[in-house]
């Protein structure tokens, strides 16, 4: 539903992008490795502006399925009731920008174009209990998914902006999108993305995919290994 | 010094989970607990998801089983033909489990069954074993533990009468075959070794010396958490080998500690710290069950 969206903005925009494009915008990497000693890292986003106008930056990782149950008190007890679906959201989600955003005057194009944390998980959904929405939020943001970093979009003169974006060590592997908008006068006057790739590599991206490929052998293993494991300990203790 | 674990999807800290390993190895040794019951909250506490929490510690609690029967085995405390009636009755609970876990997800509340089966199970356990270590430690002389058999010798008359030489017992089969298979219940629904319910069985039920009772519950231990390891690793893809190898490597090593500490305590003692830490968790987890959460809200995700 977005991605239509934002191909027709795109060709709406495209003949002024033919003599000035309103917007360039670059990474320090498109790729992330995951390894064994990966404990989050930080991209440099980093462009520039050739109209006025405020920068926000949106980054999502792979969409994922969410559920999300509240408790009451039962008898004594706390046990779940009721509950929401969330279907397809993105694993992670960075949104900044260059100003605050309720200083800004095109909020009117943030949920169809799902920027800003509720506009994401809520959508246009009015059926939704906004107390899980909330509740989903505060959830990814303490797995440090969910990020609102606003005004951390910096300018080095009148046209020269640069963000850090932060990935924890929690981030899912798969494909990821750093989209960068330049809003002006309520209108959305550029737009351009760029792909990250997060990749497990080495030992760490063996050991996954040989767990969901050959799931039977892997489970030997495991019981194998533990067995040694245990044999080894024991013979071992054995003769100190 | 942190490791990232690459089914589990998260780093921790290295010398957090070893230290874990040693305390889990620590109990198995001394008790033929499998140390489950403290491993797998500790792990979800630290931010694992639970699938991987259940998965991995079943796998590390076959290696901390090996490491104790071996040592049981080589001073000899190990009934065979006990174990391998126990392991049956297993095997066949085992499954009934997973077929009754996946009736109560249906339902829903899984996870409130879950912890009201753990602070019933946990304290009625603790409570009857700790009177009992009690009393025996007042009155110093020999103690005999009474069992369910003597108070109730209807279970005497049962059928499949046969003999335990290595336990001096002469008992139903079928005593054996059903708390093996009522363990396996719990190991399926509780993600657990099911030591901690299988010993007090073995005590106080079939009246077995506590000496032979470690080695022979550590030895179906290790053929049911295997079967639970491999299970997992097959339709769930949930075992994280580099974790299960680090908790693996403090268990070991502490499981053999503890072996060396059982042997220097006198079983009744045993008993009445078994029954301290049971008493603890099951306290722990029925304070939770009314408790206000900090978060009433709980978020599960799952692959498209």
């Amino acid at each position: 539903m977005i991605r239509p969206l934002i191909a027709i903005l795109c060709l709406f925009f495209l003949p002024c992008a033919a003599w000035a494009k309103p917007l360039v915008a670059d990474l320090s990497q498109y790729r992330i490795e995951i390894d064994s000693s990966f404990t989050g890292t930080r991209l440099l986003l980093f462009g520039s502006r050739n109209d006025i106008g405020d920068i926000v930056i949106v980054v999502r990782g792979p969409e994922k399925k969410y559920v999300v149950r509240r408790k009451e008190r039962v008898a004594g007890i706390w046990m779940n009731r009721d509950r929401q679906r969330f279907d397809k959201l993105p694993s992670y989600y960075t949104v900044a920008s260059s100003k605050l955003f309720q200083d800004m005057r095109h909020t009117e194009l943030f949920i169809p174009l799902r920027i800003g944390l509720k506009e994401t998980v809520m959508g246009n959904d009015t059926h939704i209990d906004p107390a899980f929405v909330v509740a989903l939020i505060r959830y990814q943001q303490s797995q440090g998914l969910y990020t609102q970093l606003p005004q951390k979009v910096s300018f080095m003169g009148e046209s020269l902006f640069k963000l850090a974006i932060p990935f924890p060590d929690t981030i899912p592997g798969g494909g990821y999108s750093a989209d960068v908008y330049l809003f002006s006068d309520g209108k959305l006057q550029g737009m351009q993305s760029i792909p990250i790739e997060v990749k497990r590599i080495g030992f760490d991206a063996f050991v996954y995919d040989f767990a969901h490929d050959h799931s039977v052998l892997y489970g030997f293993i495991s019981i194998l290994l533990a067995l040694g494991m245990g044999w080894g300990a024991s013979t071992l203790m054995q003769r100190i | 010094m942190d490791i990232y674990l690459p089914i589990a999807e998260m780093s921790v800290n290295i010398f957090g989970i070893l230290a874990l390993g040693v305390v889990t190895g620590i109990l198995s040794g001394m008790f033929g607990v499998g140390g489950g019951f403290l491993t797998t909250p500790f792990l979800m506490f630290i931010g694992i998801p639970p699938a991987v929490a259940v998965a991995t510690s079943a796998n590390q609690i076959v290696a901390t089983s090996l490491s104790g029967f071996l040592a049981h085995w080589r001073r000899g405390n190990v009934d065979f033909r006990m174990g391998v009636l126990l392991l049956e009755g297993g095997i066949v609970g085992s499954s009934a489990g997973v077929w009754l876990f996946a009736v109560l997800k249906r339902l829903g509340h899984i996870d409130l069954v879950i912890s009201l089966l753990y602070v019933t199970l946990l304290g009625s356990i603790g409570i009857v074993m700790g009177l009992e270590s009690f009393r025996s430690l007042k009155h110093a002389q020999q103690h005999i533990v009474p069992t369910a058999i003597m108070r109730f010798p209807r279970l005497s008359r049962l059928p499949m009468m046969t003999d335990f030489p290595r336990s001096k017992l002469r008992i139903s089969a079928l005593l054996p075959l059903g708390i093996g298979f009522l363990s396996g219940i719990l190991v399926s629904l509780l993600g657990v070794g099911g030591g901690f319910f299988m010993i007090p069985a073995m005590i106080y039920v079939l009246g077995m010396p506590t000496s032979v009772v470690i080695g022979t519950s550590l030895f179906q231990i290790i053929f049911i958490t295997a079967n639970v390891t491999f299970l997992q690793a097959v339709s769930t893809q949930t075992v994280d080998i580099i974790l299960a190898m680090l908790l693996l490597t403090g268990s070991v090593v502490g499981a053999q500690m503890g072996t060396r500490i059982g042997s220097r305590v006198a079983a009744a003692n045993l008993r009445g710290m078994l029954a301290l830490i049971v008493l603890t968790v099951a306290l722990k987890l029925a304070f939770g069950l009314f408790e206000r959460p900090d978060d009433i809200y709980t978020v599960s995700v799952n692959d498209l």
